[in-house]
């Protein structure tokens, strides 16, 4: 039997309880994320896409353990973290799993320094001299491109893309096989955005981290991700390997989202005509039945309205290319 | 066509623009000698990171400079009127009327304790004399050109309970509805998601050319001035160091800046691939380097670089370029 894969996660579902009134009264559930399978190998990384409330960033703190999941399961290194106890979390896999965020800003503590943030995790999670924690932190700090002369000072004193690399230093200094992030370039301009994800880029290639790579902007995520899952109310609508997933897409949401991208143009050429999606994503505690899309797909029929379609791969092939659409689109590629 | 440009006035011509702030002895020089001019019913882009002086040289324009900033120099012509030595009450009669500006959170520009309603309402009576019920009246329609699929029920909403997308047309739709000259629109697509910015580019550029707007459009998105602009100004440490016509720049882009920023540019048609970033950041406007202000950052530098600020040169008929790679033109 081969070893098992990084991460496999399947049926993974997180609703939130909507409470109201004096009592407290559960009135309904926000559906965040329902159905949602995939698998990661060691040295990949997996992009997610989709609107802001698509769900998103509720899966990726399912998959690191910050919010229990509903049901499912997160099989990691083998073992199924989705239920596992705190305590059994923090001597096992929370070291492995490393997560950034979007806003480095508030994700860093204002009243720490450098040495004291990067530290921090070694000192939670190891039994380190203070001169073995100072020589990693050293090292990580180089490896992310910080001057180690910098170790103290405070998070205000660095700029927007130093302080995300505090953060991936942060992380790093765990060794995770694991990093999730979370529209990790969203907040940064063009230039640092491009000096980030090549930071990420050499990373993996040296040290075999594993990448959830969470963001809005398809280019970017064109540019890093072996594989992309394209998410619309919490459930996948396309999953696929970048380059197909980019060229033969065939659910009507990711053409839609794909046609939105703007593109820089040298020359008068037009891109295939843009679909405007009318309307905004519907309330994800009331979704629609039939497919969550119906309400917004230009192509929605009467089945579309009445069953749920399940997310399987297409007839003519298997290369991990899956959706869920009663009428996949054809004629790309 | 261009052949004589001082017969017609143009709609803007901003001369050497210098918005300073700290104490007189040593300015912050955060808008630093910035000259553009936009033609009637043009859409100008403005690109650069941030600290660039971009969004200051809107808020400029606008007589909006914040608080421990001032004008420092230069001219700001509307339709030939220098906007810069008016007073208070004949800017805010231009302000909302003539020229008006849409900004990247439109949570912070729509004030939280009036509804949609009264908030457009009151820039129709204010500029227009309106009449409650033409107001009313006109609000609806404008809420309906920006997309509302129920505007009359939108009159009574308060911000807070719309959507980004909903608030920046309703943003939209306020600086359009006194159907202004000039659009300043600073980052107006950037807190959006992906399919709501192309909601709101389209219904920019559709609504622009209905009621012969010009838009100054105020962005670091290079594929969105790609494919919205007919002109670009590329500004670094409150300089510009290129313009051109936006189909000239994108495909023979001369300043290192200018290469740089578009070798960052990410694309949906590029397979996983290297980026090639630009190294470093932009330099406060406190501390500028000496010379050419990109010098630190440039593949390109030499030992010139450093000695002085390059001029603005013309390469070619409408492109300029400030470096000493391109020493052509006059300078």
């Amino acid at each position: 039997m081969s070893a098992p894969r990084l991460l496999e996660v399947s049926g993974l579902t997180k609703s939130f309880p909507v409470k109201t009134g004096l009592l407290q009264r559960t009135k309904g559930q926000v559906h965040a994320v329902t159905d949602v399978s995939f698998g990661l190998e060691r040295g990949r990384t997996i992009g997610i896409v989709g609107e802001s409330g698509s769900g998103k960033s509720t899966l990726a703190k399912c998959i690191v353990r910050l919010y229990p999941p509903t049901a499912g399961r997160i099989s990691f290194r083998g073992e199924d973290i989705a239920f596992m106890t705190e305590r059994r979390l923090r001597a096992d896999v929370r070291a492995r799993v490393q997560m950034i965020f979007q806003d480095p800003y508030s994700s860093l503590n204002p009243r720490h320094t450098l040495l004291s943030i990067v530290d921090e995790p070694l000192r939670v999670h190891h039994r380190l001299s203070a001169v073995e924690r100072g020589y990693r932190v050293d090292t990580v700090l180089e490896r992310v491109g910080l001057d180690p002369a910098f170790r103290r000072r405070r998070p205000h004193e660095f700029s927007g893309g130093q302080r995300q690399r505090i953060a991936i230093a942060r992380a790093l200094v765990l060794n995770p096989d694991l990093l999730v992030a979370d529209e990790p370039v969203s907040a940064l301009d063009v230039s640092i955005q491009a000096q980030i994800v090549t930071l990420m880029q050499d990373l993996q290639e040296e040290l075999g981290l594993a990448y959830i790579f969470i963001s809005h902007d398809l280019s970017v995520v064109r540019a890093i991700a072996d594989t992309v899952i394209v998410l619309y109310l919490g459930r996948i609508m396309e999953v696929a390997p970048a380059d197909r997933l980019f060229a033969c897409f065939a659910h009507p949401y990711t053409e839609a989202l794909l046609s939105a991208v703007p593109v820089v143009r040298t020359d008068d050429t037009k891109g295939p005509p843009r679909i405007i999606l009318s309307g905004d994503q519907p309330d994800a505690t009331d979704p629609p039945a039939g497919c969550v899309f119906h309400t917004r797909c230009p192509y929605a029929r009467d089945r579309c309205r009445n069953e749920v379609p399940a997310v399987r791969s297409l007839p003519d092939q298997d290369e991990g290319h899956r959706l869920a659409c009663h009428f996949p689109l054809t004629g790309q590629s | 066509m261009s052949g004589a440009p001082s017969t017609r006035v143009s709609l803007l011509e901003v001369r050497d623009l210098r918005t300073w702030f700290g104490p007189e002895a040593t300015p912050v020089r955060a808008v630093d000698g910035v000259s553009f001019t936009l033609e009637r019913r043009q859409t100008v882009a403005i690109v650069g990171e941030s600290g660039c002086g971009k969004s200051v040289t809107g808020l400029s324009l606008m007589g909006l400079v914040p608080a421990g900033g001032r004008i420092a120099g230069g001219a700001v012509r509307l339709d030939g009127t220098d906007l810069i030595g008016l007073d208070h009450g004949e800017m805010t009669r231009i302000r909302g009327r003539r020229l008006s500006m849409v900004f990247q959170e439109p949570m912070t520009s729509l004030n939280p304790l009036m509804t949609v309603g009264e908030q457009i309402e009151e820039m129709l009576r204010y500029h227009l004399s309106l009449s409650r019920r033409q107001a009313v009246e006109r609000s609806v329609e404008l809420l309906d050109a920006v997309g509302f699929s129920r505007p009359k029920r939108l009159l009574g909403e308060y911000p807070h309970r719309l959507s980004g997308g909903m608030r920046q047309r309703v943003m939209i739709a306020m600086a359009l509805s006194c159907e202004p000259e000039l659009l300043i629109a600073d980052e107006p697509t950037t807190a959006l998601d992906v399919t709501i910015q192309a909601q709101v580019l389209e219904l920019l550029r559709r609504l622009a050319a209905q009621v012969d707007t010009a838009v100054l459009l105020i962005t670091h998105d290079l594929a969105v001035v790609s494919e919205v602009a007919d002109h670009v100004y590329v500004m670094y440490a409150g300089l510009v160091v290129e313009s051109a016509p936006t189909r000239v720049l994108f495909s023979k882009p001369l300043h290192p800046y200018t290469q740089g920023l578009l070798a960052c540019v990410t694309s949906i048609s590029e397979s996983k691939r290297r980026l090639r970033p630009i190294r470093g950041t932009v330099p406060p406007p406190d501390a500028l380097p000496p010379g050419c202000r990109f010098a630190p950052r440039c593949p390109h530098a030499f030992a010139r670089c450093p000695s002085a600020v390059p001029g603005l040169v013309e390469v070619e008929a409408g492109h300029q370029v400030r470096c000493y790679l391109h020493p052509g033109g006059t300078a």
